[in-house]
């Protein structure tokens, strides 16, 4: 595989079911050692473009690719997938599972399952059906990193997890991307995308609006908080200029967000007297609500 | 991925060994201590093997819908069996396989305790014939082909359709009377035909009196040897299809 071509590739991939398109010509890559974080609303077509990734549906055009090629089964020799619902067997031991791990992952690590095991406390003996929903997600977790995978596909991976095990589990990404490891994941918190992601892609009924390295996306949008000393005086005149996104005011502070900051909008304020003018990068739950408001 | 399949087949059979187990202890029991008002005249008698095995094959075919569906059953586990390092087929194959051995041991087990079971006093003495080698081939093939069809019939719903597996047996038997009857064309001829894929069809060939009367039964083509391999390739063909379906199902 040339080292620049991605390892996960969707080219204009498109899934329809009956009258309704669940996903339109997605074109989405991504490279080796990069974590993808996929943001979308309900219904945006996360899951549809990773089943269809990993061939469980079949697309109706365009294509996907893991390291240049199909998916085969020699493809989930290095891949490993945590689906939203569990996918496990109730009536199976935790135990079992990790036996049945090491029977049909020819790269299963025994020794990082027990490893992982520990992290999240999961009792090996009992049934995966008297599990939580959180221990559930924790052992496919387990299932999936305990074979070492280099790519690795998870679909809201901390879904049922308390704070302090869904911090694990975005340690675990970055651990794994690290290593060289390549991750694709989704969810609903945008603080997680935040945290673990180097790269997010945001989804809206169905189309790709947004992917984007995450540091420069946030480097690039900013939010001006300028406060007065008393009332905040009409700036309508002031901030009537393209880079605006959004004004917003809390009691005596305005907060401006802008498409990019080149000191303009500091200028068009000095007049008013603000008592001070602060500029801070936008945090990705703003933009996020900005593009899927935006495009809406 | 034959790991699983074998802990849920093994758990299925270890249930059944233990109710048959049960069974013919009970029996045993009121055969050798009859109650003090019970008069049971029993010098011994003449059973024929062939019996046995109908019998077999029948409490087998128990097992076959006890493991029949084992592809639409999986459908929640998709996420976890797909992304394995097997082909799908091979997946399949494998379940298909041990449930066969499943059903195999299933008769064994009946047909072993039957044999124990005449074998205690007033010993009744079992009588092999020269229809043995034909009637333990239909009597395998009664549960493989309601196993094969059955699986057929559920591999490709995305839905659950567990009771299938017990569905069959009144939707077959009507069938099967429904092909028997007198209807008028064109029914008759739909019911026959619908008839030759009825797994209970071929149970209804069976007939056992004190000797065992090997007839094929009224409402299918071909002789009793004919409708044995007709159920026996109705079974591998079910596999096939059953195989198939669930490696293009979408997930």
């Amino acid at each position: 595989m040339n080292p620049a071509s991605p390892v996960i590739a969707f080219d204009n991939l498109t899934k329809r079911f009956r009258n309704f398109e669940a996903v339109h010509d997605l074109t989405l890559h991504i490279q080796a050692g990069s974590i993808c974080g996929l943001l979308g609303p309900n219904g945006a077509g996360k899951t549809t473009a990773m089943k269809t990734l990993l061939g469980f549906l079949r697309p109706t055009s365009g294509s996907v690719a893991v390291d240049g090629a199909p998916v085969s089964p020699q493809t989930f020799e290095s891949l490993s997938y945590v689906p939203e619902t569990d996918g496990l067997f109730g009536e199976l031991t935790v135990a079992q599972h990790v036996e049945l791990n090491r029977r049909s992952q020819p790269r299963h690590d025994q020794q990082r399952a027990e490893e992982l095991l520990g992290v999240f406390g999961l009792d090996r003996r009992k049934r995966v059906r008297k599990l939580s929903k959180g221990q559930k997600t924790a052992l496919a977790l387990v299932l999936a990193l305990a074979s070492k995978p280099r790519v690795l596909v998870l679909d809201e991976p901390s879904s049922g997890l308390d704070p302090v095990f869904q911090r694990v589990v975005l340690d675990l990404m970055i651990d794994a991307a690290s290593e060289g490891g390549t991750v694709l994941f989704s969810s609903h918190q945008v603080g997680q995308v935040e945290r673990a992601a180097d790269h997010v892609a945001i989804m809206r009924g169905g189309r790709l609006l947004l992917y984007s390295d995450v540091d420069s996306l946030k480097g690039q949008e900013k939010i001006i908080e300028a406060t007065f000393a008393s009332a905040i005086p009409d700036l309508n005149g002031a901030l009537r200029v393209e880079v605006v996104r959004r004004v917003e005011q809390a009691g005596n502070m305005v907060r401006i967000s802008v498409k990019h900051d080149d000191g303009e909008i500091a200028q068009r304020l000095a007049p008013y007297n603000p008592t001070s003018i602060r500029i801070v990068d936008r945090n990705l739950e703003d933009i996020f609500l900005d593009v899927v408001s935006e495009k809406s | 991925m034959y790991y699983v399949e074998v802990l849920f087949a093994r758990s299925r059979l270890f249930w059944f060994t233990a109710v048959a187990l049960l069974v013919a202890a009970v029996f045993t029991y009121f055969v050798t201590f009859p109650p003090p008002h019970a008069h049971i005249v029993n010098n011994g008698q003449d059973v024929p093997f062939d019996g046995v095995l109908g019998f077999a094959g029948f409490f087998a075919s128990i097992m076959a819908s006890m493991l029949a569906a084992t592809l639409n059953r999986d459908q929640s586990h998709l996420p976890y069996l797909w992304t394995r390092p097997t082909s799908r087929e091979r997946i399949a194959l494998t379940y298909i396989v041990v449930d066969v051995l499943t059903i195999i041991a299933a008769f064994a087990i009946i047909a072993g305790l039957c044999l124990l079971v005449l074998a205690i006093p007033p010993q009744n003495r079992t009588v092999y014939d020269e229809h043995t080698g034909v009637m333990l081939a239909r009597s395998l093939a009664f549960p493989l082909m309601l196993y094969g069809v059955v699986e057929a019939a559920t591999s490709w719903a995305p839905m659950r359709l567990a009771a299938a597996g017990g569905l069959i047996w009144p939707i077959g038997l009507a069938i099967d009377f429904l092909a028997e009857i007198n209807l008028p064309f064109p029914l008759a001829q739909i019911f026959y035909a619908i008839n030759i894929f009825n797994p209970m069809a071929y149970i209804a060939g069976m007939q056992m009196g004190g000797h065992a009367t090997i007839t094929g039964s009224t409402a299918l083509p071909f002789d009793f040897n004919g409708q044995t391999y007709l159920a026996f390739a109705i079974f591998v063909v079910s596999c096939i299809i059953a195989t198939y379906n669930w490696k293009r199902m979408q997930a």
